[in-house]
């Protein structure tokens, strides 16, 4: 065989890698650490991780559509999307809290919003906001999500879980708690 | 190296997109072993027209008869099982509360087969583990239904088709034409086509068997229902057919 | 031209021939019998399982006086005509800061809670409604989707052709590089072409929505007060990044509310202008008062500050000084970073009533921050008594801890 069709053989292959295959992995006992940056903590088994353009780590055990566990990071003193408004390292944690609220009960596609409860909390010694809250998406199908979010280093990081409400929130609640109670933050 | 990328390339065209279109949980093989009742809620088929530039027109009176069709078609399979009780659910005679109960249900289910697709049918998102091991469900509530109508299993049959208008047809032909001649060749994409069908249990909310048939061809002809219609059950095992009814089935269409 | 270069363009003019659709519909409101044209019942089928959600959805103003106020203004209009229209004409108020409303192929409207906070009685209301009447009986989300068929037909033959005389120049020795240009240049005076419809539209609809009002008696000099009020309200919106009038699908407000000025030159010429239905101004603000505060704290809440800011006035004005106008000019201070004269507005709205607890949580925020920790706690102590069970309750009980 001549390089060229080696080439393309390669090539080949190479979109089956990126395309076909081993982009959301299983999470087994052998792969349960996980650490990115200044923050670690241990990966719910029987979930999987995939890849999401802006988030620091996305995990779903059935598919994003029923369940999700998303950090994502902000820079402070940046205009937020719907409220304008920027997380700023001197606001108190309950205006924080507030502001998060705001900006996803502007959603697109929410319908319905709810809080729960907003409540102070604590992320391994960093003081955290707990906001729980319900929606409806578009299809009118109903939703849980809670949202952990901490200033940190000048920014502002999110660590936010979202299910189905019917079946899927009961059984995925416990893993993205748990997740929260291992998480580590390196404040060196 | 050359074998070894010929071996690599067979072994994901082989290994990596199987080509089975439906999905069982460990409980379906035993399932039907037992009468059991299902219901079946009103197909729900949906014909488009897609224009030539790519506007998709939704067409009630071709979705109409394609439901219709699907109907009778789900009728004349179902009733080939011995061990299958079905009815289907008339929502006409439903009152506000149980019709908001069903809309939301079968919201539910949507979002549910969604994520049976993407991850179990795509491979840019495919987990393997759920593949080899199909657990879905939609949860114990689904069980309200009964208060609605008695049933164990639930059968949701859903399809879309894009039909490309004469205008459409032509665009591709002229668009081919020129790609011969220039070697640039601008695509006339087909709509995202499909027939998908489930068995959900009642009482756990779990999808006994999930079935997908991508392209599926035009159902506004009534033959092309009734050849989709036994693909979606063909490969239920024999034991649970009636042997008489089954033969008249297969006989269907043959004609 | 050649026989081979013939043939490819009768087939792409066939093409392009084939997949038109019409635009040509009689109005609704000129057929005795009414009865679907082409894909009008498909088109109308389609939209209602979006609506069906939409109804049941919290995007639907939560005020069923407010809605059978609109309705009735709606009524009015109508006439008693719907029987012959075969379809439902029914407004539905939207909770939505945003100046808009839409009516749907079938006779469902929408009306934002943002559009009616900046009219000023029903009369401009009924200019409204009627606009988007006038939609319904003139066929226009069937003729614009068709038009969007044609469009788009005609860009996806040109783009086809383009390729195929991009060919032929460069096998014939030309520069084919100006096709691209060429094409561009087309495909953009189709575009134009669909906006520029979409606008005729618009006017067609403002000149079928003066006549009804005209014809139900309302005082004409309103509808265009109506446009007016848009024109502030728009301009007030803090947007960046306009759309270029050619891709607007609306024509500019100032250019409709001249139109307005000319129907009104032209009625005035052979009728004596008086209405015979009141304007309706008290009504209407009785109607609207609770959903101003709740549109305007919407606007806050998205930084509109200018629309915030008119809405409260006219709340002000209409309703006299109370703690309520006071606690949003405060809230609206605070958007503003006006944090000192924000914690006087409160102080004032608690003066007011002491027993509101979203000025009494604020104020003790402010305070708190302001280091004046005593008043604050003060007032997060009221706050828990009137709200003990409120969901932010432990960030206020941890404050008082501290």
């Amino acid at each position: 065989m001549n390089n060229r069709i080696k080439g393309l053989f390669v090539n080949v292959v190479l979109v089956f890698l990126l395309v076909g295959c081993a982009t959301i992995k299983l999470i087994e006992e052998k792969n349960v650490k996980w650490k990115s940056g200044k923050f670690s903590s241990e990966l719910p088994t029987g979930w999987s991780k995939y890849s999401w353009p802006g988030n620091i780590l996305s995990l779903t055990r059935d598919g994003s559509y029923l369940q999700y566990i998303f950090i994502s990071k902000t820079k402070t003193n940046k205009e937020l999307q719907k409220t304008k408004k920027k997380i700023t390292e001197d606001l108190l944690l309950q205006e924080l809290s507030e502001i998060i609220k705001d900006e996803l009960s502007l959603s697109d596609g929410i319908t319905n919003f709810e809080v729960i409860s907003q409540k102070p909390a604590n992320i391994d010694g960093i003081d955290a906001f707990r906001l729980e809250y319900i929606f409806k998406n578009s299809e009118m199908v109903d939703y849980h999500g809670v949202v952990y979010g901490f200033v940190f280093k000048k920014k502002y990081y999110e660590i936010s879980y979202c299910a189905m409400q019917q079946h899927y929130h009961a059984v995925s609640i416990d893993a993205f708690e748990k997740f929260i109670k291992n998480f580590k933050v390196e404040q060196s | 190296m050359k074998r070894k990328f010929i071996l690599i390339l067979v072994l994901f065209l082989f290994t990596g997109c199987a080509p089975l279109t439906y999905r069982t949980n460990s409980a379906f093989d035993t399932y039907f072993k037992e009468k059991k009742r299902v219901l079946v809620l009103s197909p729900d088929m949906k014909i488009y027209k897609l224009t030539a530039g790519g506007v998709d027109q939704y067409q009630e009176d071709w979705s109409f008869e394609s439901n219709k069709y699907m109907k009778d078609e789900i009728k004349s399979e179902l009733d080939s099982f011995k061990t299958i009780d079905f009815a289907y659910l008339d929502t006409n005679s439903l009152g506000q509360a149980d019709k908001q109960f069903i809309d939301e249900q079968k919201s539910i289910y949507y979002t549910v087969a969604s994520s049976v697709v993407v991850h179990t049918y795509e491979p840019a998102l495919l987990m393997k583990h759920k593949l080899k091991d199909f657990d879905y469900t939609m949860g114990i509530e689904l069980s309200e239904i009964k208060n609605i109508q008695d049933a164990e299993v639930i059968l949701f049959v859903s399809g879309r088709n894009y039909i490309w208008t004469a205008g459409r047809a032509s665009l591709a032909f002229l668009s081919g034409a020129v790609g011969l001649f220039t070697g640039v060749y601008l695509p006339v994409p087909a709509g995202k086509e499909l027939l998908a069908a489930s068995l959900v249990d009642v009482k756990t909310g779990d999808i006994l068997w999930f079935n997908y048939l991508a392209m599926p061809g035009d159902m506004r002809m009534e033959k092309t229902v009734r050849r989709l219609s036994k693909k979606l059950f063909r490969d239920f095992p024999e034991e649970w057919r009636d042997t008489v009814r089954w033969e008249l089935r297969k006989e269907q269409g043959n004609e | 031209m050649n026989k081979v270069t013939s043939m490819v363009l009768i087939l792409f003019a066939t093409t392009f021939l084939i997949s038109c659709a019409s635009t040509n519909f009689e109005n609704i409101e000129n057929i005795s019998k009414f009865e679907h044209v082409e894909d009008e019942k498909s088109l109308w089928k389609e939209v209602e399982e979006v609506q069906k959600k939409l109804v049941n959805s919290s995007a639907i103003y939560p005020d069923k006086d407010l809605q059978n106020y609109v309705n009735g203004v709606l009524d009015k209009l109508v006439a008693g005509n719907e029987v012959n229209w075969g379809a439902d004409i029914e407004a539905h108020v939207i909770y939505n800061s945003d100046f808009n409303a839409a009516m749907w192929p079938n006779g469902f409207m929408i009306v934002h809670t943002g559009l009616l906070a900046h009219l000023d009685n029903e009369a401009q209301l009924a200019t409204i409604l009627g606009h988007e009447l006038t939609h319904f009986l003139h066929r226009h989300s069937l003729k614009s989707r068709n038009k969007l068929v044609n469009i788009t037909a005609a860009l996806g033959t040109i783009r086809v052709a383009a390729v195929g005389a991009a060919y032929g120049l460069a096998y014939n020795g030309y520069d084919p590089s100006g096709i691209d240009d060429l094409h561009n240049a087309i495909a953009l005076g189709f575009e134009g072409a669909y906006y520029g419809y979409s606008r005729a539209t618009e006017f067609d609809a403002d000149e079928g929505g003066f006549d009804l009002v005209k014809e139900r008696g309302y005082d004409v000099k309103e509808a265009k007060a109506a446009m007016e009020n848009m024109l502030v309200a728009t301009e007030l919106v803090e947007k960046k990044g306009e759309i270029p009038y050619f891709y607007s699908s609306h024509p500019k407000t100032k250019l409709r509310i001249k139109n307005y000025s000319k129907f009104i030159n032209d009625l005035s010429k052979d009728v004596d202008l008086k209405s015979t239905i009141s304007n309706g101004e008290q009504e209407y603000m009785n109607h609207i008062k609770n959903m101003l505060i709740d549109n305007l704290s919407l606007d806050i809440k998205k930084k509109n500050i200018k629309l915030a800011k008119r809405q409260i006035e006219r709340y002000s004005k209409a309703y006299s000084d109370d703690y309520k106008s006071l606690y949003y000019e405060a809230m609206i201070l605070l958007r503003e970073d006006k944090k000192d004269e924000a914690i006087e507005k409160l102080s004032k709205s608690k003066q007011l009533n002491s027993q509101h607890p979203d000025t009494l949580k604020e104020l003790g925020v402010l305070l708190y921050k302001k280091g004046d920790k005593d008043e604050a706690k003060d007032n997060f102590r009221n706050y828990l008594i009137l709200q003990p069970d409120a969901k932010d309750a432990d960030f206020i009980r941890r404050y008082l801890d501290e």
